[in-house]
């Protein structure tokens, strides 16, 4: 079945629903820029960070901290006040979504230079206005099928690094990741039920190898998403269950990436045919006697 | 899609410098094993040690990763002339200023301001905060000292 504007409005509030979800959930766990209220700031190598820092707007924040506010503000706010516009002036949703993009893309990467999350777990919102900002249902069908590729590639580059960079070669790598990941944690975590889990793959390399090649195994997976998108629901089950793993194993809360999911859930659909795109944007003379 | 495809690609073959959103997806890929000795700091709040079991995992890397970042912020000003002036000079590309990439406050308020969200944050506002460092070795199940106390980590070991 096609592609329908049902189909993309049904996108837009899930994704809407999602994203104020995890807004939620941040502010409970006071990671809104706000909460965090950073006094320094430390660079990556990343070249567009690079380009971000030489506006010095990272420095400004950081001299005027009411910002930290303003753009809370901005980055959880726009989405709403995207999808009224959009409703109200559909004919220059772009411009708008550009907007958008670029609050987003100042948010993430002031966000990610102060110590907070890794900027990989924000690519989500570097990324959907660029969905948002397609105006024809062909356009918006090609572009979530483009971050449904991105989605696709970052999952599967990370299960062949792990067979390129050796890891997967370890007996001892999980235990060797879980003691560095969590040894201040565990100092003191005590008899908690978490901090019993994983002392027991600790101690059990085998128990703690299998896993990581589970997990390895699962990012591999996702390179059949390439050349099929039959299997797409049960990557998300994949997904869904490496998300809580990864919660519950490794204490990385990786909940920000969940938007892509929605790729695959609407991927089941076919590209919207050109009359049909024609009839819904552009009416034909006479359409509405039909 | 060839562009993305084509940048993506050059990312993950340049490993180290990234352009976002295209990144090098490679954690815990490298091997990992377990070492003999862990540094692991303690921080004390008034007479309570911080226990992890009782803060969430993003409520315990604001206590944990936050201080690791405090020390590591003392290599903003390595990091702009061995990284960035060195690279951008060496393709011949105009060099920002330094004092966009060092912190204005010393490591000394910094680190103060660290105790003050601690404090904050397990609602002790009045209490004296410690910091100690120790090294342990873990061993059926537990991490048991090796000596008393450590030093902050040096430069030359957080700036690699």
């Amino acid at each position: 079945m096609p592609l329908t504007q049902k189909n993309r409005s049904g996108f837009t509030t899930l994704w809407l629903l999602l994203f104020y979800g995890l807004a939620l959930y941040k502010w409970m766990e006071g990671q809104w820029l706000y909460q965090v209220d950073p006094v320094f700031f430390f660079p990556r190598h990343d070249g567009i960070t690079w380009l971000f820092m030489e506006t010095g707007f990272h420095k400004t924040l950081i001299r005027f901290p009411f910002l930290f506010g303003m753009l809370d503000l901005l980055f959880y706010g726009f989405p709403l006040f995207f999808a009224w516009f959009r409703w109200i002036a559909p004919q220059r949703t772009l411009i708008a979504a550009l907007i958008w993009l670029i609050i987003n893309w100042v948010y993430v990467q002031a966000y990610c230079l102060f110590p907070t999350n890794s900027i990989e777990a924000q690519i989500a919102w570097l990324l959907f206005p660029l969905l948002f900002a397609t105006k024809s249902l062909n356009g918006f069908y090609l572009m979530m099928h483009g971050l449904r590729y991105y989605f696709l590639f970052f999952f599967f580059s990370a299960g062949i690094w792990k067979l390129v960079a050796g890891g997967a070669f370890e007996p001892l790598q999980m235990s060797g990741i879980l003691l560095e990941q969590h040894k201040d944690w565990l100092l003191y975590a005590g008899d908690y039920w978490q901090a019993k889990l994983i002392r027991q793959l600790i101690e059990w390399p085998l128990a703690g190898f299998v896993l990581y090649w589970i997990a390895l195994l699962i990012e591999l997976i996702f390179g059949i998403g390439f050349i099929t998108k039959k299997l797409d629901k049960l990557l998300i089950v994949f997904f869904i269950g490496f998300l809580a793993f990864d919660y519950l194993i490794m204490r990385i809360p990786y909940f920000e990436v969940s938007p892509f999911l929605l790729t695959f859930w609407y991927s089941r659909h076919e590209q919207p045919e050109v009359q049909t795109i024609k009839k819904e944007f552009y009416p034909l003379p006479g359409n509405h006697l039909a | 899609m060839l562009f993305f495809v084509a940048l993506q690609l050059a990312v993950n073959a340049k490993r180290g410098m990234v352009f976002s959103p295209f990144y090098h997806f490679g954690m815990y890929a490298a091997p990992v094993k377990p070492v003999l000795s862990y540094p692991i700091a303690t921080i004390t709040v008034g007479n309570d040690t911080l226990r992890g079991s009782d803060f969430s995992p993003q409520g315990w890397d604001k206590i944990q990763y936050n201080l690791y970042m405090v020390w590591k912020s003392r290599c903003d000003t390595a990091f702009y002339q061995d990284q960035v002036f060195t690279l951008l000079h060496k393709y011949g590309l105009r060099t920002p200023p330094k004092s966009l990439y060092v912190n204005n406050l010393s490591f000394e308020e910094r680190l103060e301001n660290y105790k003050n969200t601690v404090g904050r944050l397990t609602g002790k506002i009045d209490s004296t905060i410690t910091i100690s460092r120790t090294a342990y070795r873990y061993y059926a199940g537990k991490f048991l000292p090796l000596q008393e106390l450590l030093p902050i980590p040096e430069i030359s070991e957080l700036c690699r």
